[in-house]
């Protein structure tokens, strides 16, 4: 008898861990399956998708777990992003080109994302500030004029204020 | 070993009361509230988790004049939210380490919670980035699994669509998720949560950015950030970036890998100027995808509705409408009745693309409404629906590669390669009446069609006939919005002959029966202003005005640059309201609508297009001008062989020359070669010394299309959207804009032969030569598609 007390003791105390467990960790929205399926996920990372198909949990990255140490300040910390990569002489060039048949673009940032020495075209993102407002497209640019020839992916406001003309 | 009653009793027993105990055990997320609201505190909440509001504050409250003072503790709910179990506010997903990030401003990194509860007071700028993080993944989370489901599923995009397996010809590419075309193959979503941006938001393609301002009134109060319809709607804009896309990333990430290819390295927009279709198809979807997360049908009721009066529907019964709008077939919101209709203020009509975007919004609610009630699905599964329906639409209108499949050897869209950018653009681009045909073959493909198994009522065996969900239901809802513009759905691609798809060789035609409400007007209805108290055009050349719009074209990337020759600082502009040597001057044609019925989207352009023949104008085109003792030449028949031969593709500008004998109309090239000979003028006198045919006269690529919302009947555009005066509303994007070489000769004649369309034509679009099939791609390169618009003035000192 006193086995099977011991038993059912044992057994109650699990039982009261896994629902404090579970109680703790499905606590969320009543609206929950998106943001819980998307915590399953990032913990399913291994996973095998079939051959044929893509899964969701296909190669993504492992989620980085990082554990709370009871030293450590947990309030936020805020640092600035800064931008220290150089260009390279290549691109310095190309930037100057740029720079030297589009002059209003000297106070822009400008990024390089290729240079196709073969075509002698380049793409690169510029972003400007106009009316307090940072704006930015991509262009492909003639490496040897640093003439825009085309461009695309332009910033979209939701709100306009379209010049109006009398 | 047996279980006696004595046993058995305190087994019970002890679960209940270990049961009770369990439930006394009070855990982080249950905090209590009182009149302060939620104390949103890291101690409520478990690690990984946070809390978020579930709405925008005026729907939480249910308070439409809620105070910007409000605390919105009092709105959040008790229970928690998953935020990340990263101590940044970063998120992968599928195949993409770096996918999501949310940081205060531009030049702040995300900030480092290193216990990675998210719990903050929600006047802090942390809870502003956790409530956008939070509403980013929701969104996002739902879109990546449609879109598994949509490839893995229902498209059967690794099968040759010929083949009977296939289920529909798919515009997915095969390389979808490899290529990383279901993100952007570059970077990660960077959202700014309280970006210094006054009563904007923005998203921005090429840095994939968010950006979420505030209130210009309340500036410390009101935050475009605490409203998940307007994050919704944001990240909406970057959705459909990635769809119009995915097989241009899929082809740049194949030329990637092949050094032998150049990088393909171009994208596609869906809008591209101040106003066009394109951009109001855009905003309309943006809105769709805040119904599609939330399932509400209107957006923006914070920062837009209550302080800015910019809120939007997307049904018909919401009590914001007009009288007269109703969810009924013959009360919808219209085409192209309502394009500049601004339920936050009817009695002016609005030339702007987030109202005009209402239709589209409204026809899409209205669709996933139908899609659920007649395949009996659930609301959540016609919202996936509708989402497959809209991914295979924009993938295939969005192709720069001018294949369109996988297994098309040839082209179907948008021309080639080489001229596809300009033709999505300008010369053929998204229009209500493209969207809604591309809209109309995938619902036919995806969702009429039973093997995809989607609408359930339509996949049961034997097959129902007539069928739940059928192609007269496409066309009925589709002709309730006035969008059953097109006579075939296209499927047969627009390629040149020989190159239509061959598993969709003949084009499916539209029942006509269905175009009850949707009307088809002729082409030669939309002329050149001829009413003696308007003038045909009008030109701007002042230098102040001139230099705003340039300067801004220029920063944000609509137009590609200004000749070597125009001053930057346009200091040639005179200001006299003509062209002149040097200048650079805004063009308005003066379209008048000489039919009974409204005019949507007309558009004139100044692209190029074969109106020559060796380098000489055609004079047996439809103006019959010039004639042949003009300088004109009766040209050969284009054909898809010769469209883009040099000396027939030119620019629109032609130049009088007077030999001393007679005047004739010349090329540019030609008047260059004139006047090489007369003046000694040479290339590097010429706007582009690399180009004499736009020696003198050219339009700024990115600028040298103007549209129109809409025309009244027997008016035209300056009676149709005017201000509360009665004067037209005119602004920067109601323009072409062209450079007058400063070596022009004062008094020179120029002749610009435009091309005038609209969206609601009906031989603007449909070959009747050929069963109604659209025209094909090469063919508007031609007049067959446009009305052409002559207009002439003289450069003046």
């Amino acid at each position: 008898m006193k086995k099977i007390t011991l038993i059912a003791a044992t057994s109650c105390l699990i039982l009261a861990g896994i629902f404090f467990t579970i109680k703790n960790r499905n606590t969320s929205t009543p609206d929950q399956t998106v943001s819980e399926k998307r915590e399953e996920t990032n913990q399913k990372k291994s996973t095998a998708p079939t051959q044929s198909q893509i899964s969701a949990t296909q190669d993504s990255a492992p989620k980085d777990v990082e554990q709370k140490k009871d030293t450590e300040d947990t309030s936020p910390k805020k640092s600035k992003r800064t931008y220290t990569r150089e260009y390279t002489k290549e691109e310095k060039a190309l930037v100057s080109t740029l720079l030297k048949r589009n002059s209003h673009f000297k106070n822009s940032d400008i990024e390089i994302m290729n240079i196709d020495k073969k075509t002698q075209r380049s793409s690169v993102v510029i972003t400007s500030e106009h009316k307090g407002a940072k704006y930015s497209f991509s262009a492909l640019i003639d490496n040897r004029t640093g003439k825009v020839l085309r461009t695309w992916g332009r910033t979209i406001m939701e709100r306009r204020n379209p010049l109006i003309i009398e | 070993m047996k279980f006696n009653l004595r046993s058995t009793k305190f087994i019970i027993a002890a679960t209940i009361i270990t049961m009770m105990m369990v439930s006394c055990v009070e855990s982080p997320n249950t905090k209590r509230s009182d009149s302060s609201g939620i104390s949103n505190t890291k101690s409520s909440v478990n690690a990984g988790y946070g809390r978020i509001l579930q709405d925008n504050p005026i729907i939480l409250s249910g308070n439409s004049n809620l105070d910007e003072d409000v605390n919105l503790a009092k709105l959040l709910k008790s229970n928690q939210d998953f935020i990340t179990f990263n101590t940044q506010l970063k998120e992968p997903c599928i195949l993409i380490t770096d996918c999501i990030q949310v940081t205060e401003d531009y030049n702040i990194e995300p900030f480092t919670n290193s216990d990675n509860r998210w719990a903050f007071t929600p006047t802090t700028t942390e809870f502003l980035q956790v409530n956008t993080f939070g509403h980013i993944n929701k969104i996002t989370d739902a879109f990546h699994n449609n879109l598994l489901n949509h490839y893995n599923n229902i498209a059967t995009p690794t099968i040759d669509p010929s083949l009977a397996t296939s289920n529909y010809p798919t515009s997915l590419p095969i390389s979808l998720f490899n290529s990383k075309g279901h993100w952007n193959p570059m970077r990660p979503l960077i959202a700014y949560a309280d970006c210094d941006l006054s009563n904007n938001a923005s998203f921005s393609p090429s840095t994939f950015e968010l950006c979420m301002g505030y209130d210009l009134v309340f500036k410390d109060q009101v935050k475009f950030a605490q409203d998940n319809t307007v994050i919704y709607h944001e990240v909406g804009h970057g959705l459909v970036d990635i769809m119009m896309n995915m097989r241009n990333t899929a082809e740049y990430a194949r030329t990637l890998a092949d050094p032998l290819l150049d990088d393909f390295v171009i994208r596609s927009d869906l809008g591209y100027g101040t106003y066009d279709e394109a951009g109001s198809i855009n905003e309309g979807l943006a809105d769709y995808f805040s119904y599609y997360v939330n399932q509400r049908p209107h957006m923006g009721e914070w920062a837009l509705g209550r302080f800015n009066n910019a809120s939007r529907p997307l049904k018909e019964d919401d009590s914001i409408h007009a009288s007269g709008i109703a969810v009924d077939e013959n009360s919808r919101l219209s085409y192209p009745t309502y394009l500049a209709y601004n339920p936050n203020n009817v009695t002016l009509p609005s030339e702007d693309i987030h109202y005009a975007g209402q239709i589209f919004s409204h026809y899409l609610v209205a669709l996933t409404e139908d899609i659920q009630s007649q395949c009996s699905i659930s609301k959540a599964n016609a919202i996936k629906t509708v989402s497959y329906v809209l991914t295979e639409t924009l993938a295939e209108l969005g192709d720069l590669t001018a294949k369109g499949n996988d297994f098309h050897s040839g082209t179907a869209i948008n021309l080639n390669q080489d001229k596809s950018q300009v033709w999505i653009s300008s010369v053929n681009p998204i229009t209500y009446r493209k969207i809604s045909q591309y809209m109309g073959k995938y619902l036919l493909n995806v969702v009429v069609n039973s093997t995809t198994g989607i609408c359930s009522a339509n996949a049961v065996s034997p097959t129902p006939s007539p069928l739940p969900y059928s192609k007269d239901d496409v066309e009925s809802l589709l002709d309730q919005y006035g969008l059953l513009l097109f006579r075939t759905y296209n499927d047969n691609g627009n390629g040149k002959s020989g190159e239509e798809y061959s598993f969709s060789p003949s084009a499916t035609a539209v029942d006509t029966l269905n175009r009850k409400r949707t009307e088809l007007l002729s082409k030669s209805q939309l002329t050149l202003e001829t009413r003696s108290d308007f003038n045909s055009f009008d030109i701007i050349d002042n230098q102040a005005t001139l230099k705003s719009i340039i300067d801004s074209y220029l920063l944000q990337g609509k137009i590609t640059g200004l000749s070597e020759l125009t001053d930057s600082d346009l200091g040639f502009n005179n200001g006299n309201g003509k062209a002149s040597p040097g200048e650079v001057v805004g063009i308005f044609v003066n379209l008048y609508n000489n039919s009974n019925s409204i005019m949507g989207g007309a558009r004139v352009t100044a692209a190029d297009w074969s109106h020559m023949e060796n380098d000489q104008p055609c004079s047996n085109l439809s103006d019959a001008f010039p004639t042949t003792s003009q300088g004109g030449t009766a040209c050969t028949t284009v054909t898809d062989a010769n469209f883009d031969d040099s000396a027939r593709y030119h620019p629109v500008c032609m130049m009088e020359y007077n030999d001393g004998s007679s005047t004739k109309i010349l090329s540019q090239k030609e008047f260059f070669n004139q006047l090489k000979t007369d003046a000694g003028l040479l290339e590097k006198d010429c706007l582009d010394p690399n180009d004499t045919k736009t020696c003198m006269v050219r339009a700024l690529q990115g600028a040298e299309t103007q549209t129109v919302s809409m025309i009244k009947p027997k008016a035209n555009w300056t009676e149709t959207i005017s201000k509360a005066d009665g004067s037209p509303s005119f602004s920067a994007g109601n323009f072409m804009y062209f450079e007058i070489n400063k070596n022009i000769p004062i008094g020179t004649k120029v002749t610009c032969r435009l091309r005038a369309s609209y969206t609601n034509c009906d031989d603007c679009h449909h070959d009747s030569s050929n069963g109604y099939d659209d025209f094909r791609d090469w063919e508007y390169a031609t007049e067959k598609p446009f009305n052409i618009i002559n207009i002439t003035f003289q450069v003046a000192d």
